[in-house]
């Protein structure tokens, strides 16, 4: 399935990729008020998302991004490999994403005490997290002995628990 | 240049009702005696250590806002804020039929006109009152104010004597030691930002405006009103997720006030025009909204690589003063 540069406004390069389980849009780059996200082609029932490439995003960017996910809201979204950036605007703005959305996967930046290093570490649904629900509440399971991978002395996790996965709490 | 806020408002004044205010002073008296203070030398104290939106609030009179300098005094729009300050301007010569005021109108939707039919000097034989806009309506506007059955004084009756100027757009215009010039904002109706100057300190206004235009080709001939100024006055009237749902109402959220301010190099911001269906603690959580989003931004913009400047910013209250 071939890939194609649908959007490179300057801040953000889109690139859409059909595959078995939907459309699939890799965004690499800054999501602010250069995006221009109605000359993006949507084909199919099924969108997955991944931001992991997502540098920046800002308000007038999340604006564009709002109205964007609401024309589409017959689709089903998956969320995949959000960036802290993104991650962060979930847990601020209550709607940044669509009603129809699952978060297969985010990055938690972690951080080496000893040489200063560090690395976003992939939490997966159903491995390192589980969104919560109205019957049960979310679960967030870091793995155990995250290595630097310079010193590989252990690290940390560099965000505020509480703050960070605020998001994976059920929200009505 | 000092800028002093008479109403932060918008839409439609929003007093404090009696029963929010009783039980703001229940909540507060309890507070008092909770944290274990008796004596009343201890009030002050305890209000100061109160965030300002269980105290005073952030106010209920609707827009209008003050620009002087030692040498001249301007007066942007007439909202119900324009009462009080027309009632400290009665101390002064405007009190003696030997005053004059200087009002520029953004644009003409009640929240920023419905003041001038009680601002006292107008009806003061002697008054000279100024008033200016980019739009041509506004001497029909006002003379329909003062027009009955909707006030009981019609406008040839006034005791002072009222101008109306046309302001060029986007051209500066002179009043003593203050320029000013104005540019387009983005809102239902035409409206008007100012962008004043003085003593190489820049002050603009940019209320009411929904900012759909962001970019700076989209800005274009507008974008001087947001380079490098030093204080901002920005329409904060919704949150960021009610200006997604709020197309075409023509208000903005702070944060896109904020970005505005990283990209044009604005050093200080204050957001009214406050929605006058937010209570006072509703204003509060949008507030703390704006900080979690600019402290998420800047965390991002520093792991990017990208500028992260600081900007000092803050929701208006009503009585505010701000030296630029």
């Amino acid at each position: 399935m071939g890939a194609r540069i649908v959007d490179s406004s300057g801040g953000l390069d889109i690139t859409v990729r059909e595959s078995p389980e939907g459309s699939v849009l890799h965004f690499n780059g800054c999501v602010d008020e250069r995006a221009r996200f109605g000359t993006v082609p949507v084909p199919g029932p099924n969108l997955i998302f991944d931001l992991g490439g997502v540098a920046l995003i800002n308000s007038l960017g999340i604006r564009g991004w709002v109205n964007w996910m609401r024309e589409m809201r017959d689709k089903s979204f998956t969320f995949r490999r959000c960036s802290k950036a993104i991650v962060d605007q979930i847990n601020v703005l209550e709607g940044f994403l669509p009603p129809t959305s699952f978060v297969e996967s985010f990055f938690v930046p972690y951080h080496c005490d000893a040489c200063g290093g560090g690395e976003q570490i992939l939490f997966r649904h159903g491995e390192e997290f589980e969104k919560g629900t109205a019957d049960r509440s979310g679960r967030v399971s870091p793995p155990t002995g995250a290595e630097c991978p310079k010193c590989r002395a252990r690290m940390e996790m560099d965000v505020i628990e509480s703050k960070y996965f605020r998001f994976i709490r059920y929200r009505r | 240049m000092r800028v002093k806020l008479w109403g932060v408002r918008g839409s439609l004044p929003a007093p404090l009702s009696p029963e929010n205010l009783e039980a703001r002073l229940k909540d507060l008296l309890q507070d008092f005696f909770a944290r274990g203070h008796r004596d009343a030398s201890q009030i002050d104290a305890f209000l100061a250590s109160i965030p300002p939106h269980r105290r005073g609030g952030f106010g209920g009179n609707t827009a209008c806002v003050q620009v002087s300098t030692d040498a001249a005094s301007l007066i942007i729009d007439a909202g119900s804020g324009l009462r009080r300050l027309g009632e400290t301007m009665m101390g002064g010569p405007c009190g003696l039929g030997r005053g004059e005021a200087h009002i520029l109108f953004t644009h003409f939707h009640w929240d920023h006109l419905i003041g001038l039919p009680f601002f006292i000097p107008i009806f003061v034989p002697g008054n000279q009152i100024h008033l200016y806009s980019v739009q041509p309506e506004l001497e029909a506007a006002v003379k329909m104010m003062f027009t009955k059955p909707y006030f009981p004084v019609p406008f040839e009756q006034l005791g002072a004597k009222v101008h109306f100027h046309r302001l060029e757009p986007r051209v500066p215009a002179a009043f003593g030691d203050l320029t000013y010039t104005p540019y387009r904002l983005d809102h239902p109706d035409p409206c008007w930002g100012f962008r004043f100057e003085h003593a190489g300190k820049t002050f603009s206004h940019c209320v009411d405006t929904e900012a759909t235009r962001l970019s700076p080709a989209d800005l274009g001939p507008d974008l001087p009103l947001y380079q490098g100024v030093d204080l901002m006055i920005f329409d904060g009237q919704y949150t960021l997720l009610e200006v997604t749902e709020k197309i075409n109402w023509g208000h903005a959220a702070a944060p896109i006030g904020l970005d505005l301010a990283i990209r044009e190099g604005i050093k200080r911001i204050l957001f009214m025009h406050h929605d006058p269906a937010a209570s006072d603690d509703k204003i509060a959580d949008a507030e703390r909204q704006t900080r979690e989003y600019f402290q998420a931004y800047q965390e991002s913009a520093r792991a990017a690589g990208r500028p992260a400047p600081s900007v000092e910013w803050a929701f208006a209250q009503e009585g505010m003063t701000v030296a630029v």
